[in-house]
């Protein structure tokens, strides 16, 4: 795995900022925006794709991640995260990878950065991609407070736990939620198809990319777990650069 | 306040933040394990946030290997660590540091601290503690008369999983400690040098780390030390995944920071 130049940028949105990181390429071929997960999701995975990110830079991909406000390194407190503000931060992080490159380029949403990739890929007409995607921000929100209620009673965790400790008022997966990040994300629902799929041999069809399983377990995992894919993750950006190749050309 | 990428040798490694006013002493927070120099639940997001606006500026880095440091170290770290300083030292005008973060962080800020007489002060999350010490089977003794019949059913299944798992690897072959029983010296000479230590440890740590006792019988005397501030919080987890811990734990630092090394001028 090769080691490109990477770059940590920050861009105002609104009253705060969000910062990202782009991966240059040499020379660049095609481009891709990494719509993040929520919550604990970005912070596990955060490696694998970080390594994604570097090996499809090797191959000609510029790559632009990023964090929402109110999550990672951009600007605010926990509570300042909402879906809709995720979209102007995922249009803000839009404009920045178009500022460098001029390669047009695809979204790619992981998990709930679907339901995000989706509409973002409505309103500017680009080809979007889902990566083990979350289809229905009800059910997504579901998940999320079954894991919260789980992870609080994990004696694994809280060795010292007494009692059974109750979901927690403003509080998901470890973060402050503003009070109306469940409605919001609640009303956040799929209503297409990616242009295509990356996920696990049961969730995929057609020519869907098949992830292995030590590269799709970790949606579900807060901590880190065994050794990084790393076959996997070269794999998988072959398979990713030679269809965003392709997607360039046949724009061009 | 000002939050601004670092740079060394032509690669972002980390964020610095800092305010007009700041204090003589600056803060480095290292990669808890392998997640992020955001910190596990942002803790050094808010925690560099809060130092900074105390005036102490507070740096961020992903250290070789981890998160956005794709490539692996090609030197010691304790070296490159070092180098660290000269470039914050560079970048702030601080001559003195408080190094340090969460499990293999304490550990690396540990290392550093006996090498660079610049480190002025030591935070240690869930630092180096011995099973072997006096208070580890007592605190699990307490641990278990805790939980009650039906957490004894719960310990004894997970414990029997564990073992059809095959050898488990142990805290101490996971991470780089110095020869048992070297601590203590190793403490001693840190307090001689007036080194400020804050100490704290998890109820997560339980795997290797139950009983305060552990701690000052392990550490011996320096231990007792003014300049060494301990705490035990047997009700918070290893990645202080509640939102109450992080926002104690950044304001008892604060609060720590200020005490022993003052504020901006």
């Amino acid at each position: 795995m090769s080691h490109r130049r990477i770059e940590v940028l920050q861009r105002p949105v609104g009253r705060g900022w969000i910062q990202a990181t782009l991966h240059h390429a040499e020379p660049p071929r095609a481009s891709l925006l990494v719509v993040p997960p929520f919550f604990h999701e970005w912070q596990r995975s955060y490696r694998l794709f970080a390594l994604l990110a570097d090996a499809l830079a090797s191959r000609g991909v510029v790559v632009l991640r990023f964090d929402y406000r109110g999550c990672g390194e951009s600007s605010g407190d926990d509570a300042d995260f909402l879906p809709s503000r995720a979209l102007d931060d995922a249009d803000a992080a839009l404009r920045l990878l178009r500022e460098r490159c001029s390669a047009p380029p695809t979204l790619l949403g992981i998990r709930g950065g679907a339901l995000i990739a989706e509409r973002m890929a409505e309103q500017h007409r680009l080809p979007w991609w889902a990566w083990q995607p979350a289809e229905d921000g009800k059910d997504h929100l579901e998940s999320l407070r079954n894991l919260d209620r789980k992870e609080r009673n994990n004696r694994n965790r809280f060795p010292f736990l007494r009692h059974t400790q109750a979901e927690a008022s403003g509080e998901l997966m470890g973060h402050r939620v503003h009070p109306e990040f469940h409605l919001e994300l609640g009303i956040f629902r799929r209503a297409s198809v990616p242009a295509w799929r990356i996920d696990t041999a049961e969730a995929c069809e057609g020519s869907d990319l098949v992830l292995p399983p030590e590269f799709s377990a970790w949606p579900g995992q807060i901590d880190l777990q065994g050794a990084l894919p790393l076959a996997a993750i070269n794999n998988a950006a072959e398979r990713l650069a030679e269809r965003l190749v392709a997607i360039c050309g046949e724009s061009a | 306040m000002k939050e601004t990428v670092f740079r060394v040798d032509g690669n972002d490694i980390g964020v610095l933040n800092a305010s007009a006013a700041s204090a003589r002493t600056a803060v480095l927070l290292l990669n808890a394990g392998a997640i992020r120099r955001a910190g596990p639940f942002r803790l050094h997001v808010h925690a560099a946030r809060h130092f900074a606006a105390l005036g102490f500026p507070t740096l961020r880095v992903d250290q070789p290997g981890i998160a956005d440091y794709v490539a692996t170290a090609r030197r010691p770290l304790s070296e490159m660590l070092s180098d660290l300083l000269d470039n914050l030292q560079r970048e702030t005008g601080c001559e003195r540091f408080v190094v340090g973060g969460v499990c293999s962080a304490a550990d690396s800020a540990w290392q550093l601290g006996l090498k660079d007489p610049r480190v002025a002060g030591l935070l240690l999350l869930d630092p180096m503690a011995r099973r072997e010490a006096p208070g580890f089977r007592l605190g699990q003794l307490q641990l278990m008369l805790q939980r009650g019949p039906a957490g004894w059913i719960d310990m004894l299944t997970r414990r029997l999983a564990r073992r059809s798992a095959g050898p488990r690897t142990t805290d101490e072959q996971l991470r780089d400690w110095p020869a048992p029983g070297k601590e203590a010296s190793q403490l001693a000479e840190l307090v001689e040098r007036n080194v400020e230590h804050f100490v704290l440890f998890t109820g997560g740590a339980a795997s290797y780390f139950t009983h305060p006792q552990q701690f000052f019988a392990g550490y011996g005397s320096a231990a007792r030390s003014p300049l060494v501030h301990f705490e035990y919080w047997r009700q918070c987890d290893h990645l202080f995944f509640r939102p109450a811990d992080r926002e104690r734990l950044v304001a008892g630092v604060g609060h720590w920071l200020l005490d022993r090394f003052g504020a901006a001028g």
